[in-house]
């Protein structure tokens, strides 16, 4: 009987696994995760800190009994250290394993810097369900009247968010002059601050933290922040430490191909710790999503099966809500192009396109239109620049609040009028 | 047995009668912002001399790999093992808006102040009691219809005409 | 969630739920279809609708409008109670009364203008609604007035007149037999389902559609087999060009003609005119389409034309009307299966296979000396042809402000909308000289308010009621709810006044049932409560089917006894500006082209609304929240004006300011707007004499004005 491992049981290592069930029903699977816990989905961390989801509610799969009984899993509540070329593993008790296959699923840690470190109890990170558990904890024992969220990113403003509403004062600090300096237009960036500082949260750009101690931060230019709390949301770093004997190629994090293959046969890679393809640039590239996790996991688990499934890669895409606005960000905002901009009281668009040929898109307030755009890009990229609305496209945006002529502008044919 | 929703492009005309008794079986009430899971409209392309009209009713397509299903982070989408049809259940969404963002046909709904997802369930509980789903039902030119994946299969093979179904960004 | 609340939440009707279906009629679009309905009702109140299955007109499924029965039913602008004023005429302050002194004061004060004034000087005055409309003009004849006046004076009365002048009867194209229909102005998928599938079954089955309209309409980018798009109010010119050369060719049937037709030589003679080039010059319509859909048209047999009712709002409508209909005649499609059939009516405009006592119903009650009716004057041919002796209430605004020949004092409204009346703020302002008027109606509308005494009225939800379907059937509805509020039916009420008059009425007075069955007494129905248990339509024993070719046998029942291609009546009425023959004519107003380029129509149906009825329906309205107007991409390019930016639409009267909606449904240089809005009434624009001199009827679909972008301040 064949036998695979799955080395990490987040949101890539349980669709691996699902998918590896239902395409062979008859091998071994073990599954490895320290933690013990169901698959968690991080993104669940603010919600449950902020006290809006239950305990439960975090593991959108069920429970871990349920899960392991309904795959036929065997799970092994430990780290996997080692992975070689072999395809054998090394965990914490010292394992040793050899299998048909394996899927690196360990999906990705918050970032902290060495020099960030610092040993006090009052600064946080936000990746997994123990960090929200921390945060609420400090948030329930403690007067916690100002923060300091370090990292302007999705994460940081979700922290801000929750923090807010805990009526503490915040400051979020982030080395770039913006907010969301990888998805948002400057412009984007700008109303948003404009937003959320008329909602009494502060801001502090170009700002280089060097140190964070008991008082709160310490910049570059020598001046300091006051904060009773600090949370570093400055990104993620790729789980991959174990794998660095196994010969896989490692850039940012775990290459793959579009078959979610590593450069070594056998061993496969998928979630937060991998980088697939980006459509855009043809190039491999952390795009750390949920729905990312669980298709690549999913094609990972087929191919590991024997099938030929295929991710073509995807687009950096994103869609966050805090304070009760949407922002949506599609696309490379860095790809060249022409700016253009529908704004109504209601929303904003603004996008860029290169020719007839959509770059990137920013949208505040209007969740509705999203998934259209953002599958209008994604076809643009499989199917060609030329690629145009549908009727049943072009209805439903128009419906949605675009008008004729940008819808036009962003998917018509020549022969087509708006 | 699995279900295809399946609108006959030829045969509609875009009168909305589907949408409204979408709104009547849901409960819908657009003084509050709310919207019918179901829309139909007119797209008009070409040249003004000699125009080109396309008569739609676009309601949620119950994709076969629902991607709305995927993104949401909390399970709250589902596939009805019976139907096939994407079904919900919304007590633990926390209002994120990713479902709506993986939708290829903006179907996911945030209709009531819960700013809870709400769509189209393809009147899951009429049709396993052998009732049409509402908007289906309604339609006075037999546009719309559920059918059988193989009836489907069927229709697909035999009939040359245009039909819309999952497959309409194909 | 449990198994009983997903029931619930699903309204599926079984016992776990307590929900039951219970059978009624829709009749927000009255009187055509009225589809049966299955009202599935919870603890009394409705919870969801769904069209009857096996049900004659619609089997199952419903229109948009009907869809939305249950708002409508429950809509929040209900009249709730009887009231009488209490602030100033306009101003809607109202108390509540009870229906004993409402019916009081409505004798008191009706009885003291009849003393006073003479009995003509009440009018009793019908909106859209037709389900009793026999009983109102009896109430108003059994009063002595001849002042029963409807919406039909706008509505579908011209029609009857152009049918009755060629043929002596009201008549129908017979959809379900033709092979070839002419759809000319008609637009039957969204005006009326039924008719539209009738058309669209006939294309199933391999037939041909030629599609005649100034709109491009559903049904012709989606169906015709050849489509013309003639400038508004050219059609008599493209439908002589094609009797011209049916007869110059020698392809119109002599025989048929020779037999039955009145006046061909003067019409040959007239139409010999109309070349296929000058029809192209006035209609646009290249020559060569023109004589292609006649050659369909001939070409099939049998086929027929559908005109539609918006034709005959033009002020040269009669005559579109009619050189239509002539082509019928000239073909010899009339009274065979699949071309025009006579039509009969058993009861409120709807036919169950017999003929009833319903004219007689009224008419033995006409008061024979009364001084003339409404319009009577102006409106010579209206008079003379129409059996029912009705007024033409487009008349009556002239009326109420000259008080010639007689001053008219008291109103008595049943579902009456001003804004059907042209330049509409003078009707209220009509109102306001009355000395009373009440006002009976389901919702609280603008008339309402201008009313002394208001009286709620039901929907047929609420009410049972005798209705008649083509295909010989009947149905006996019996209430699917009680009433909503302290609201009785429209009968119910008039009724009430019958007897709080105290008129020498005993049937009117005796109520619904009693006189309902006094005119089926003709059906051979014995058992009635049998009928009324009945879940779907029944067929009554004396019903038959028309036999085709009974009237040709028979003869018409012109005064010649033919079929008029020139209208006698006309040519005994004798008035210059009234031509016996069906003129081409402009039917524009006589505003500067220059100043007013553009041609508007209004009042062609959308698919989510009905006059006024459902704007205040919130499904239906947040379909098309915006009143709009319909601009021609080329016109809006030119004009600079955007799909959703504000527009005002100029007359020589007045104006209104709408939302531009960028369609080529409008023809180059044509507008099209839908009407009844309160905030944008677009017959408040149209001069209030821009009528149809034959008819009376008003230009709703050919007025000149102007198309002005409002800049929005931001
Ligand atoms: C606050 C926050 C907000 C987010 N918001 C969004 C959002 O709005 N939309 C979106 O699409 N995505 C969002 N994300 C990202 C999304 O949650 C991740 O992309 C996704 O969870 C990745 O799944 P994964 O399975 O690859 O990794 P993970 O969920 O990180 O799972 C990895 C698992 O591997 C285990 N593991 C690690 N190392 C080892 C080892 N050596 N041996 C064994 N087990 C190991 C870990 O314990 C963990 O259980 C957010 C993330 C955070 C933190
Ligand atoms: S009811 Fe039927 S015809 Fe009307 S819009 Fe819906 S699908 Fe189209
Ligand atoms: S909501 Fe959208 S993605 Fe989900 S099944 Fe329906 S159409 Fe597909
Ligand atoms: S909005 Fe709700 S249903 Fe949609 S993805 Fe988020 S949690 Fe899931
Ligand atoms: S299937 Fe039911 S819920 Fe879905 S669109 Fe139709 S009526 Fe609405």
């Amino acid at each position: 009987m064949r036998k695979f491992a799955i080395i990490g049981f987040g949101c890539a290592g349980y669709n691996g696994a699902k998918s590896l069930r239902e395409h062979a029903p008859n091998v071994v699977i073990d599954v490895f995760d320290p933690s013990r816990r169901s698959p968690f989905n991080p993104m669940l961390s603010t919600y449950h800190a902020a006290g809006k989801l239950p305990y439960d509610a975090v593991f959108p799969f069920g429970s871990l009994e349920e899960i392991c009984r309904a795959l036929d899993l065997n799970y092994f509540s430990e780290n996997v250290l080692e992975v070689t070329a072999d395809r054998t593993i090394r965990t914490e008790s010292d394992l040793y394993r050899n299998y048909d296959g394996i899927l690196l699923a360990t999906g990705a840690d918050a970032m902290v810097p060495g020099s960030l470190r610092c040993s006090g109890n009052r600064w946080f990170t936000m990746r997994t369900l123990d960090d929200a558990l921390a945060l609420r904890q400090h948030l329930d024992t403690n007067q916690v009247r100002s923060a300091a969220v370090v990292g302007g990113s999705m994460v940081g403003i979700k922290v801000a968010e929750l923090l807010h509403s805990e009526g503490v004062n915040v400051t979020i600090v982030d080395a770039a002059s913006h907010l969301f300096p990888l998805a948002a237009y400057e412009s984007t960036a700008r109303f948003i601050q404009r937003q959320l500082e008329n909602k009494g949260l502060g801001f502090r750009f170009d700002a280089k933290v060097t140190a964070i101690d008991e008082d709160g931060i310490a910049f570059a230019d020598g001046s300091a922040l006051q904060a009773d709390l600090v949370c570093l949301c400055i990104g993620t770093r790729a789980g991959t430490r174990s794998f660095r004997n196994s010969s896989v190629q490692i850039g940012h994090a775990v290459v793959v191909n579009s078959h979610m293959e590593t450069s070594v046969p056998g061993i496969y890679a998928a979630g937060d710790c991998c980088e697939g393809i980006n459509l855009q640039t043809g190039k491999t590239a952390v795009i750390g999503l949920w729905a990312n996790a669980a298709m690549q996991g999913a094609c990972a688990g087929a191919n590991m099966a024997g099938d030929h499934a295929d991710c073509p890669g995807n687009i950096l895409h994103n869609i966050t809500r805090f304070f009760d606005m949407d922002f949506i960000s599609l696309g490379d905002i860095t790809l060249p192009g022409c700016k253009h901009l529908f704004d109504c009281p209601e929303f904003f668009v603004s996008l860029v396109m290169d020719g007839n040929t959509l770059q990137s898109v920013n949208v505040v307030g209007n969740y509705r239109v999203s998934g259209i755009l953002k599958h209008h890009l994604v076809k643009q990229l499989t199917g060609g620049a030329s690629t145009t609305f549908t009727p049943a496209q072009r209805g439903l945006l128009e419906r949605n609040g675009l008008p004729r002529e940008f819808i036009q502008l962003i998917g018509g044919s020549p022969n087509d009028r708006a | 047995m699995k279900y295809v929703f399946v609108l006959d492009e030829s045969k509609c005309v875009a009168c909305s009668a589907c949408a409204v008794a979408c709104m009547d079986q849901n409960d819908i009430d657009p003084l509050a912002g709310d919207i019918p899971f179901r829309a139909a409209f007119v797209d008009e392309q070409g040249p003004v001399e000699d125009p080109k009209f396309t008569f739609l009713s676009i309601a949620c397509m119950h994709c076969e790999n629902a991607p709305c299903m995927i993104a949401c982070p909390t399970g709250c989408l589902k596939k009805d093992p019976e139907t096939g049809f994407t079904v919900f259940d919304n007590t633990n969404c926390i209002g994120c808006h990713s479902c709506a963002m993986a939708c290829p046909f903006a179907q996911p709904c945030f209709n009531d102040n819960s700013g809870k997802m709400t769509k189209c369930d393809g009147c899951v509980e009429r049709v396993k009691r052998g009732m049409q789903p509402a908007c289906v039902k309604v339609c006075p030119f037999g546009a719309l219809s559920l059918v059988s994946e193989s009836e489907y299969q069927e229709l697909m093979r035999t009939d040359a005409r245009k039909k819309i179904s999952y497959k309409i960004l194909d | 969630m449990t198994e009983l609340e997903r029931l619930q939440k699903a309204k599926i009707p079984c016992p776990e739920t307590g929900i039951e279906i219970r059978h009624t009629v829709c009749d927000i679009c009255t009187p055509g279809p009225q589809c049966g309905i299955d009202a599935f009702i919870k603890d009394g109140k409705v919870i969801k609708v769904e069209g009857t299955d096996g049900f004659p007109t619609n089997d199952g499924v419903l229109c948009t409008k009907g869809a939305a029965s249950r708002q409508y039913i429950y809509r929040e602008d209900r009249l709730k109670t009887p009231m009488k004023r209490a602030g100033a005429r306009g101003e809607g302050r109202f108390e509540p009364i009870s229906w004993e002194d409402a019916m009081a004061v409505c004798a008191e004060e009706l009885n003291k203008v009849k003393a006073n004034h003479g009995p003509e000087a009440v009018t009793f005055l019908c909106g859209y609604s037709k389900w009793f409309r026999p009983w109102l003009q009896r109430l108003a004849y059994s009063f002595g007035s001849p002042n029963y006046i409807t919406e039909s004076s706008t509505c579908h009365t011209a029609e009857v007149m152009s049918y009755t002048s060629l043929f002596g009867t009201y008549s129908m194209p017979d959809l379900r037999n033709a092979k070839m229909i002419m759809s000319w102005g008609s637009n039957g998928v969204i005006n009326s389902y039924p008719m539209g599938r009738a058309v669209l079954a006939m294309k199933a089955q391999g037939g041909k559609l030629v599609v005649i309209d100034p709109r491009r309409t559903h049904l012709a980018v989606k169906y015709a087999d050849l489509y013309l798009q003639p400038k508004i109010g050219s059609d008599a010119a493209i439908a002589h060009a094609m009797a011209k050369i049916m007869i110059e060719e020698e392809r119109y049937d002599k025989a048929f003609v020779d037999k039955y037709c009145y006046g061909f030589e003067k019409y040959a003679n007239y139409v010999s005119h109309f070349s296929l080039s000058r029809a192209e010059e006035i209609s646009g319509v290249p020559a060569g389409d023109i004589r292609k859909a006649l050659d369909m048209f001939l070409e099939t047999d049998p086929s027929t034309v559908l005109p539609g009712n918006g034709l005959t709002h033009r002020i040269n409508g009669y005559n579109i009307h009619r050189a239509i209909l002539s082509l019928m005649a000239l073909s010899g499609r009339y009274d065979r299966p699949g071309t025009m059939m006579p039509a009969r009516k058993t009861l409120c405009e709807s036919d169950a296979g017999f003929d009833s006592l319903e004219h007689d119903f009224y008419m033995s009650r006409w008061p024979q000396n009364a001084r003339p009716r409404v319009g009577s004057e102006r409106f010579p041919l209206w008079t003379k042809l129409l059996h029912d002796r009705q007024g033409q209430g487009m008349d009556l605004i002239r009326h109420m402000e000259e008080g010639t020949p007689y001053p008219l004092k008291a109103m008595v409204c049943f579902g009456v909308n001003d804004r059907m009346y042209l330049e509409s703020p003078r009707f209220l302002a009509g109102l306001d000289r009355m000395d009373f008027v009440v006002a009976t109606d389901i919702f609280h509308t603008d008339v309402i308010n201008h009313a002394d005494i208001v009286l709620p009225a039901s929907t047929s939800f609420e009410r049972s009621e005798v209705k008649c379907y083509m295909g010989q059937f009947l149905y006996y509805t019996r209430p699917a709810i009680s009433p909503v509020h302290d609201n009785k039916d429209d009968v119910e009420i008039i009724t009430l006044l019958a007897n709080a008059l105290d008129l020498d009425d005993d049937l009117l007075r005796s109520g619904y049932d009693k006189t309902v069955q006094h005119m089926l007494s003709t059906s051979g129905i014995e058992d009635w409560e049998a009928v009324k248990n009945s879940p779907l339509p029944v067929r009554a024993p004396n019903a038959k089917r028309y036999i085709p070719g009974t009237q040709l046998r028979e003869g018409f029942k012109t005064p010649t006894g033919k079929i008029e291609l020139s209208c006698s009546v006309l040519e005994e009425i004798g008035r210059p500006d009234l031509d016996p023959l069906p003129i081409h004519k402009s039917s524009d107003d006589d505003a500067d082209p220059a100043k007013y380029p553009f041609v508007l129509m209004s009042g062609a149906r959308i698919p989510n609304a009905v006059h006024s009825r459902t704007h205040n329906v919130p499904w239906l309205r947040s379909l098309r929240p915006n009143p709009s107007v319909d601009i021609n991409p080329a016109d809006a390019e030119r004009l600079g004006i955007k799909q959703g930016d504000t527009v005002r639409i100029v007359s020589t009267v007045s104006s209104i300011t709408v939302k531009a909606n960028i369609s080529s449904i409008s023809n180059v240089g044509d507008v099209n707007m839908f009407h009844g809005y309160k905030e944008a009434n677009i017959n408040s624009i149209i001069p209030v004499d821009h009528l149809d001199p034959y008819t009376g009827f008003p230009g709703y679909k050919q007025l000149r004005c102007r198309i002005e972008k409002v800049e929005d301040r931001p």
